[in-house]
């Protein structure tokens, strides 16, 4: 049975304060923002939200958003078939860093009463294969990913305790994982494996997702949804039951190799 | 004993008792044809009644049903039960169902146990009533046979043909005669690799040393020209389809004792990514899930190297091909799934096949000069019986030619041909009468091995061809014959493709091609 440690846990979503600095790359929306909320709040002013994104290295994208009359308030937050939940901190802000599906990328946020929605171009976001598991609940599942006869634990072992950067992927060649979503009650979290799409050697990379068995996950279904290349190379997102083993498993782990397809890397 | 008896008296109260008053009226469309009787059963596209005149089928498509039997018609549910090979069933068939499902506008979700236990489910776009559930529960082709003969299988994924015991057990449950060409198809094609370690310098291995090595005679490396060190064999399950096809192709026996430290793996995946860890490992590998790891060529005693390729899996001129079988019984199937099943076989599932990576069955091409090898093996043979004219004369021949990947091999000396040609005799034809040849000329050009006299092996190869020209001739039935020249050639032992010193390199000697121009 394998651990990680807290610090090996490395949420991408940080609810740290932000400063809205304008930089070059960065991209102010507003007038697609529907400021709902300003039906209840009689200051619209106050309430009014704003939404940067901003491009990153490896094809993410930084959000920023403060939403102020949404303070502590869960947020839905999808960019094409992706979605994850996230909570706002006590000044309605809150900041993730994703990975761009399409080269022109829209991110939309949801309270269910404040609605912000954003495109920004990530050019690169073709250079790479993107790989998604996302589910509902706070089911501890996660992304394995062994990159060309990499060894578990090896180098090239990609999960959360070892989750690399995604500078690695433009200097490397090498892949890395993302983890979105504050898992709490009902909501969504993902994590995405992204592999450059121009590999410099040919093989297999093999995913899977393992999930511990505990007393509290036993014999649950976990609704989620998987997204990878289809046949025609198009994202698609499958919606997947997944049943755990009963109680008489706890401590065991669950590994599935085929809830993804491995990523087949040719040099031609 | 007592509950044995017990068991049939029920059986015999439910089937021959009549039941106690019709249920279902079914009419025509036009109203001139009534029928009453009790439902049997309903497919989603075809009745079974039961009625005074005995036990009909009925196409729904032309009747109204009336009555408390009838079926809703919208909550009609196709199930299938998918059984068999896991290294097949969890990569292939939900690639096949997945696309299958896009193309006709179905929404799918995945209910997952298992690796080896899960269901696909398909609704319309949008809808929430379930349309189809098929579900997977894989292990092994033996289990598959046996999930089968026991009624828990649909369809059964094999990486060999069924055995006849089980095709005994099989009729003998009412399953039907699995034998019979409709009960079985071939999805796919697929072979046996020996498979090494990138570091592991070998580049061929011979089918006696490899034979050698699973039977324990070997067990070093030097035995094999290479360095020092001791071979570990990796194997899939014994029960699996691709160590059976082995034993049955290469050792020639159905049971064996493994080598002591011998590595037993559940798939073809893990067992690639063992081999691939393992520098001293040689593994029996699936073409279609190498993994990480290498392959080698098979090589004949006259130094002869036939690789695995997608081309050379098609054409059977690699010696260790598997094809993939679908099995299932002689029921009828829910029509959801036939039309699955029709795809599967159709020329659009054939690059999902290919993607799944897996070899299709879509002919291919192979251009004259993809063909030196041959020549060369023709010309290094000639001498004795082979004179240079027979050269000339068969390189005019080929002149101005492709040779289609699709190739004919027969069982034993006979001239009875193997599961893959049998397949390949149906898809030519298909494509005959597709039209895919118009204006062409197809030649089927006859070769044996060089076993006895010429003038006896040009004969063989004559009769070769004109057995596979007739029964291609007789498959496609709505061809237009004066849009297309079908001709026979035999060129007897001129143009061997292995050396004849083995029994292996013999059988891909005696062959029919099909030549294209």
């Amino acid at each position: 049975m394998r651990l990680f440690s807290d610090t090996a846990r490395k949420r991408i979503l940080s609810l740290s304060l932000m400063t809205l600095a304008v930089s070059a790359m960065s991209y102010l929306t507003q007038p697609s923002a529907h400021a709902q909320n300003t039906l209840i709040n009689p200051d619209a002013r106050h309430c009014a939200p704003q939404l940067r994104l901003s491009a990153q290295p490896g094809a993410m994208i930084q959000l920023d958003a403060v939403m102020p009359c949404q303070t502590n308030a869960r947020v839905e937050v999808t960019h094409g078939p992706m979605r994850f939940s996230a909570l706002t901190d006590g000044q309605g802000r809150v900041s993730a860093i994703l990975p761009a599906l399409t080269d022109t990328a829209e991110v939309r946020l949801s309270t269910g009463t404040t609605v912000l929605s954003g495109r920004i171009t990530a050019p690169d976001a073709s250079r790479f294969t993107r790989v998604a598991l996302q589910w509902q609940g706070d089911a501890p599942l996660q992304i394995h990913a062994l990159e060309l006869a990499s060894a578990y634990g090896g180098a090239g072992h990609i999960w959360l305790g070892d989750s690399k950067a995604p500078l690695r992927a433009v200097r490397d060649k090498g892949g890395f994982l993302t983890e979105l979503g504050t898992p709490q009650g009902s909501g969504w979290q993902a994590q995405v494996y992204s592999f450059p799409a121009d590999p410099t050697g040919s093989g297999v990379v093999r995913l899977s997702v393992e999930t511990e068995v505990t007393a509290h996950t036993c014999g649950r279904e976990i609704r989620g949804e998987t997204i990878q290349a289809d046949f025609a190379g198009q994202p698609r997102a499958m919606p997947m039951m997944l049943r755990l083993p009963g109680c008489q498993a706890v401590g065991e782990t669950l590994v599935l190799k085929n809830l993804l397809r491995d990523l087949k890397l040719a040099l031609k | 004993m007592s509950s044995f008896r017990a068991a049939i008296i029920v059986a015999f109260f439910f089937s021959g008792v009549p039941a106690l008053a019709d249920d279902v009226t079914l009419t025509s469309r036009d109203g001139s044809l009534s029928l009453d009787g009790t439902l049997l059963s309903f497919d989603g596209e075809f009745y079974r009644v039961d009625t005074e005149f005995g036990e009909l089928t009925l196409d729904g498509s032309g009747v109204d049903c009336d009555g408390p039997g009838c079926p809703d018609l919208t909550a009609f549910v196709a199930k299938l039960r998918v059984s068999g090979s896991a290294s097949v069933g969890t990569a292939l068939l939900p690639a096949l169902l997945e696309t299958f499902a896009v193309r006709n506008g179905f929404d799918v979700q995945r209910e997952v146990t298992s690796d080896r236990e899960f269901t696909y489910e398909l609704r319309e776009a949008g809808e929430d009533q379930l349309r189809g559930a098929f579900t997977f529960s894989l292990s092994t082709s033996d289990e598959g046979f046996a999930d089968l003969i026991a009624d828990e299988a649909d369809l059964v994924i094999s990486r060999r043909e069924i055995s006849r015991d089980e095709a005994v057990l099989a009729r003998q449950a009412g399953r039907g005669q699995l034998t019979d060409p409709r009960r079985s198809r071939i999805l796919a094609l697929d072979g046996i690799v020996p498979a090494v370690a990138i570091q592991n310098p070998a580049e061929a291995i011979s089918i006696q040393d490899l034979r050698r090595v699973v039977a324990g005679e070997i067990d070093d490396w030097s035995a094999l020209d290479q360095e020092a060190g001791p071979i570990e064999l990796h194997i899939t399950d014994p029960g699996s389809g691709l160590f059976q096809a082995f034993l049955r192709k290469v050792m020639r026996r159905s049971e064996l004792t493994l080598p002591a430290g011998t590595v037993v793996h559940d798939d073809d995946a893990s067992l690639a990514d063992a081999v691939a860890e393992n520098p001293f490992a040689l593994g029996l590998a699936a073409f279609s899930e190498l993994g990480n790891a290498q392959d080698l060529a098979l090589e004949g005693p006259c130094g002869d190297r036939i690789a695995a390729t997608v081309l050379s899996l098609k054409s059977e001129d690699y010696a260790l091909t598997t094809p993939i079988f679908l099995y299932s019984p002689v029921r009828r199937l829910p029509r959801l799934a036939r039309d699955f099943l029709a795809y599967a076989n159709s020329p659009a599932a054939q690059p999902v096949i290919r993607r799944a990576g897996f070899v299709d069955q879509f002919p291919q091409a192979i251009p004259l000069d993809a063909q030196g090898q041959r020549l060369a093996n023709a010309i290094t043979r000639a001498g004795g019986e082979v004179t240079l004219s027979d050269l000339k004369a068969l390189v005019a021949a080929m002149k101005g030619q492709v040779r289609l990947s699709l190739s004919f091999r027969f069982e034993g000396g006979s001239t009875i041909l193997d599961a893959q040609s049998r397949s390949n005799v149906a898809l030519l034809a298909e494509a005959l009468e597709r039209g895919v040849f118009d204006d062409r000329t197809l030649t089927f050009a006859g070769f044996s091995d060089g076993a006895g006299s010429a003038a006896a092996n040009l004969r063989l190869s004559e009769q070769r061809a004109v057995v596979i020209h007739d029964a291609v001739r007789a498959a496609a039935r709505t061809i237009d014959p004066s849009r297309i020249t079908l001709r026979t050639e035999a060129f007897g032992e001129v143009l061997p493709m292995a050396c004849d010193e083995t029994e292996w390199g013999s059988r891909i000697n005696r062959r029919v091609e099909v030549w294209l121009r």
